[in-house]
């Protein structure tokens, strides 16, 4: 299993929090350019995440694992609404937060990789303004050995070899644009169907080309509606909002209370492959003290419980990864997928 | 007295503060009577007044806190990662270049042929 984290950018990072700030996602990556904006996606009817020039520290969207990696892959849709200037693409920084690996474009649009500040490789072709490219990066982190390989629509455009570890760390976030801390002056980068995933297990290990994220939300109740509903009404229809609406949610009243809902069914596709799917819950707890939730799924007649999560004061992305359906520890199908129920546990 | 005056101040303020109060109303009831005036440093008698002395021991339990914490839920959605594994149906737009190429080069030869007559 080695699906790590994957993003559609179907949420608004500027709705509002508790504090009328904007929530930039409710935690859901690290760090977040608060400038950042919900704009149309590549497909009809998505989103995209864009990331507006950056004349500060504040970084793209970053997300920090617990564990730290050695070997990863990570790809985006990316578009440069111009090529005036350079900008950043993806990033990584070890674990002692020194090193930084970036993914680079300049203003003729071609591709460079840059570890520690030194420019390893430029890329012989470029790409176009103002057209989604699907971006990948592979990293292999290592003193002698190391690998840093991008690949564009499917083709390897550089690759280069040898220390990429510069003294550093194992790599420890992950993400696109810039790096939080790091002045970086660059032009405003869109992104869309973001996926990081690392080269262990036996599945999504390796590059996992053009590939879409697509948003379901709640559209019917489940198998399990125990949770209560403010203002009253129908459990899943206070949680299915395209943006969080904090006055609108599910409250337990006691441990072990669980909601699981029904869900829109995925788009058409002639033949789907399936590489995961990820729950996404925003949710808080009520006071200080002790709560927590776990994600869960319901495939065939069981439910299946992600790993407890402590429960913030304020709201809080709770993200979760099945990379097959647990259900028989199978590749998920587009049927499957159709058929399951998705929820929560106060845990 | 006036420490009960200033508790009672206190506990308005926390209920003026507090949109969930009716929310928690039911489940304080239920809990803990004792609890709550053992919080507000009063008798049991207390709570065989009426209705404004049982708001105070409502709100008490709640700005205190109950057992534990309540799960707030107020959004899920579900991200499925995926791709057509077939090659996708293509779409093409582009322009018959080839066809305009050779009519214009027809009309240059139809030039020519013109004035190699003359």
């Amino acid at each position: 299993m080695s699906l790590l984290h994957i993003d559609g950018f179907e949420w608004n990072p500027q709705s509002l929090n508790e504090n009328a700030l904007p929530a930039l996602g409710f935690g859901k990556a690290t760090s977040l350019n608060p400038g950042a904006l919900k704009i149309p996606g590549r497909r009809a009817i998505s989103s995209a995440l864009s990331i507006p020039a950056i004349n500060g520290t504040q970084g793209g969207y970053s997300k920090t694992l617990t564990a730290s990696q050695t070997h990863v892959y990570m790809g985006a849709a990316v578009r440069l609404p111009s090529l005036a200037g350079d900008a950043t693409l993806f990033h990584i920084v070890d674990t002692s937060n020194l090193i930084r690996t970036f993914v680079k474009v300049n203003s003729a649009g071609l591709i460079a990789v840059d570890v520690n500040g030194v420019i390893l490789t430029v890329s012989g072709n470029a790409v176009a303004a103002g057209v989604w490219n699907y971006i990948e990066v592979r990293a292999l982190n290592s003193a002698t050995v190391g690998v840093l390989e991008i690949k564009v629509n499917g083709v390897t455009w550089l690759t280069a070899t040898g220390n990429t570890r510069q003294g550093g760390g194992d790599y420890k976030a992950f993400g696109l644009g810039g790096a939080p801390g790091v002045f970086a002056s660059s032009l405003a980068v869109d992104f869309d169907d973001f996926y990081l995933c690392n080269a262990s297990g036996t599945t999504n290990n390796t590059w996992l080309g053009d590939v879409r994220v697509d948003t379901l939300r709640p559209n019917g109740a489940g198998s399990n509606t125990q949770l209560a509903a403010t203002p009253a009404g129908n459990n899943w229809d206070r949680v299915n909002e395209d943006e969080t609406d904090l006055n609108d949610y599910v409250q337990s009243t006691a441990l072990g209370q669980r909601d699981t809902y029904q869900y829109s069914d995925l788009p058409a596709m002639t033949t789907p492959s399936v590489l995961g799917v990820q729950v996404v819950s925003v949710a808080r707890k009520t006071d200080a003290g002790a709560a927590n939730i776990r994600n869960l799924v319901k495939s065939g007649a069981t439910v299946y419980q992600a790993a407890a999560e402590p429960l913030l004061l304020q709201a809080n992305t709770h993200l979760s990864i099945w990379e097959v359906n647990p259900n028989g520890n199978v590749a998920w199908t587009e049927s499957a997928v159709n058929a399951a129920e998705f929820g929560v546990e106060a845990a | 007295m006036a420490d009960a005056r200033a508790d009672q101040q206190a506990v308005e303020t926390l209920a003026s503060a507090a949109p969930q109060r009716g929310l928690l109303q039911q489940s304080a009831e239920v809990l803990a009577r004792e609890q709550a005036l053992r919080l507000y440093g009063q008798e049991t008698e207390t709570l065989a007044r009426p209705a404004p002395d049982m708001r105070l021991a409502h709100i008490a339990v709640e700005a205190l806190s109950l057992p534990h914490p309540l799960a707030r839920i107020m959004a899920q959605a579900v991200e499925v990662i995926w791709r057509e594994a077939a090659t996708p149906d293509i779409l093409v737009w582009q322009h018959n270049w080839v066809a305009e190429v050779r009519e214009r080069l027809e009309f240059r030869t139809d030039v020519l042929t013109a004035r190699d007559g003359q």
